[in-house]
């Protein structure tokens, strides 16, 4: 059947894109995962922030851009928003969506807009624990947030040396 | 440098900031510098680009390097590059990173042995048995990755890997017991991104082969249970679950269908989301049901509701929900209820045009005074909607494309179906392309 041979071309669960946009459209932080053009890039933010945000709250976190498919959230002022194929499992998208929050907020401590503004480096390196090339590659809260404080941890270290040097 | 990625993540150009990148990385003194070197690096660096070479040594170097560190900062930039031509001098070095004794370390060289299988497929599979080692990694994130490498090589060689059912099997139940440590508890699910891993690898193992399909069965229905108990991410694992098992071999599904009893037919769950308030839970049960096997749809666990939940999704105003219902009525045609369908997905197919068009006369017509700057605001949102609308043939085509071939499997006559094209031919607008009007000209001359 039809259906089955496009299965057969299903990527695992693989993240097209993750964007964090403010209510007024303004873009905190993108991360790709495929590559393209900086005009198809920009082409993408645009039309995909603008989708999002016509969205209403009683309406379901799913969209469809073109050929892929749009998974939103919004947390307090941000809208969290990812790309995926058309074969992927939306669902499970959301909750990586919500793990990324959760292991910003335990780092951040109660974690806002503005700490994501003042430290966009971090919250970048927090995704690259979270998703390699697209994919989730660590599932467990606590590694990630050991991978970071380790990696804090010897950064501070590094940057003592340097200083007694 | 981090000014710079800034700037290449707000979409200037910055190319100009290659070389400075790869000097960085390859001189970073601190582990953040050369973190921020390499990032900087494979965000510009592109195929053909001469400063391939120079990445290339720094790798190398930073590879073999006693400082794990440096280790894990090299196999994230190779994790995340998409250039061929680097590849093949990284193989050996990112195998021997396998057995690096830090974790972190061998999870990402499985990932980048995963993206360059998806680069050069045959350069990787000799070491396929290498691989297979790291499923019984005692690390969850290790396996987790080994799992991820299958996911995509079990598409062409699903044959090859038929070995690795019973340790799939193994692990599933591992995970759906709960025996993995704390941390990978989701909200009261477990590990539930490797659940769905394991399901994606088994439905395409499961997928001709009754005997693999039999075997694998009841753990997948216990994952299923234990998911049925959840919220939130147990959603996405149902869902798997079902697509999996609608995957296996077909005998599976039917026998499955046709029990009442909730923990051994899992297609009763479906009922429950269907009908739920929660916009998502809708989505999520309407999808359900375009995923089940058209011959598994048996009256042990189809109801009145689900009937009802259906036309109430084809009605929603939420335009997600809306395109989903319309794809499972596409997977319902049968002969009786053919007519009723195409009618739908045709008054679809001129919806797409017509709303916008319709929306804009409104407008047209706005009171005036205060509502008059209010709409004007509206009129240019939808303006620019519009605009949006337009470049989106693909989904007009989807629909076009659904309607001939349910019309030419279903079409009660001749004179009905050549009324139906010359309806959508006079209509249809830019989204009739010549290869569809070939295809036309295919069934009419039959």
């Amino acid at each position: 059947m039809k259906d089955t041979n496009i299965f057969f071309t299903t990527r695992l669960s693989k993240i097209n894109f993750v964007l964090l946009v403010s209510r007024q459209g303004k873009t905190r932080l993108a991360k790709w995962f495929t590559t393209l053009s900086p005009k198809e890039k920009s082409k993408i933010v645009k039309d995909v922030t603008q989708l999002v945000l016509a969205r209403r709250t009683k309406m379901c976190n799913f969209l469809e851009y073109k050929d892929t498919k749009v998974i939103y959230r919004r947390y307090a002022s941000l809208y969290f928003i990812t790309g995926v194929g058309t074969q992927d499992n939306e669902l499970i998208t959301l909750e990586i969506i919500h793990r990324y929050v959760e292991v910003l907020d335990r780092y951040f401590g109660n974690v806002s807009e503005l700490d994501l503004i003042f430290n966009f480096e971090r919250a970048y390196y927090m995704l690259d624990e979270l998703l390699i090339a697209g994919e989730m590659q660590e599932s467990s809260k606590i590694a990630v947030l050991k991978a970071i404080n380790d990696h804090d941890a010897l950064e501070i270290e590094e940057a003592n040396e340097e200083k007694n040097k | 440098m981090l000014r710079l990625i800034y700037g290449e993540m707000m979409g200037q150009d910055v190319q100009f900031g290659a070389i400075y990148a790869l000097k960085l990385a390859q001189s970073g003194q601190t582990v953040a510098e050369k973190r921020a070197g390499y990032l900087a690096c494979y965000l510009l660096l592109q195929e053909g680009n001469e400063l391939n070479i120079m990445l290339v040594n720094t790798l190398q170097k930073d590879l073999t390097s006693s400082n794990y560190h440096h280790v894990v900062v090299a196999l994230v930039t190779l994790c995340n590059m998409t250039l061929p031509d680097v590849i093949p001098s990284m193989v050996s070095h990112v195998l021997s990173a396998l057995s690096h004794t830090h974790e972190s370390v061998r999870k990402r060289a499985l990932i980048a042995l995963k993206n360059f299988y998806t680069l050069d497929t045959n350069l990787i599979l000799p070491y396929l048995d290498q691989i297979k080692d790291s499923l019984y990694d005692p690390e969850p994130s290790v396996m987790s990755a080994a799992l991820g490498f299958f996911a995509i090589a079990i598409k062409d060689h699903a044959r090859e890997m038929k070995e690795l059912v019973p340790a799939l099997i193994k692990i599933l139940q591992q995970v759906v017991e709960g025996k993995l440590p704390k941390g990978y508890l989701y909200h009261g699910m477990a590990a539930p991104w490797i659940q769905i891993r394991c399901l994606m690898i088994m439905a395409r193992l499961g997928h001709d082969d009754l005997s693999a399909s039999t075997a694998m069965t009841p753990v997948v229905l216990r994952a299923f249970h234990k998911a049925s108990q959840g919220v939130d991410a147990a959603f996405g694992v149902l869902f798997e679950v079902l697509r999996t098992l609608n995957s296996f071999h077909p005998a599976i599904i039917l026998e499955l269908c046709q029990s009442k009893d909730s923990t051994r037919n899992p297609l009763l769950a479906i009922p429950r989301f269907a009908t739920s308030s929660n916009p998502n839970l809708k989505y999520l049960g309407i999808s359900m049901l375009c995923q089940v096997n058209p011959d598994a749809w048996s009256d042990a666990w189809w109801t009145e509701d689900l009937l009802g939940a259906v036309v109430q999704a084809l009605e929603s105003r939420d335009t997600a929900i809306q395109k989903r219902a319309l794809d499972l009525l596409y997977r319902m045609l049968t002969v009786e209820n053919a007519q009723n369908i195409i009618d739908r997905l045709v008054f679809a197919f001129f919806q797409e045009e017509d709303d916008l068009q319709g929306a804009s006369y409104q407008l047209g017509s706005a009171p005036s005074g205060q509502e008059k700057w209010k709409s004007e605001r509206y009129r240019q949102q939808l303006q620019q909607q519009q605009q949006l609308q337009v470049s989106f043939p693909s989904r007009k085509e989807k629909i076009l494309g659904q309607i001939l071939d349910a019309a030419e499997r279903f079409g009660p006559s001749e004179g009905w179906y050549l009324n139906l094209i010359f309806d959508l031919l006079a209509r249809g607008g830019a989204s009739i392309t010549l290869q569809t009007a070939e295809k036309i000209m295919g069934v009419l001359e039959r």
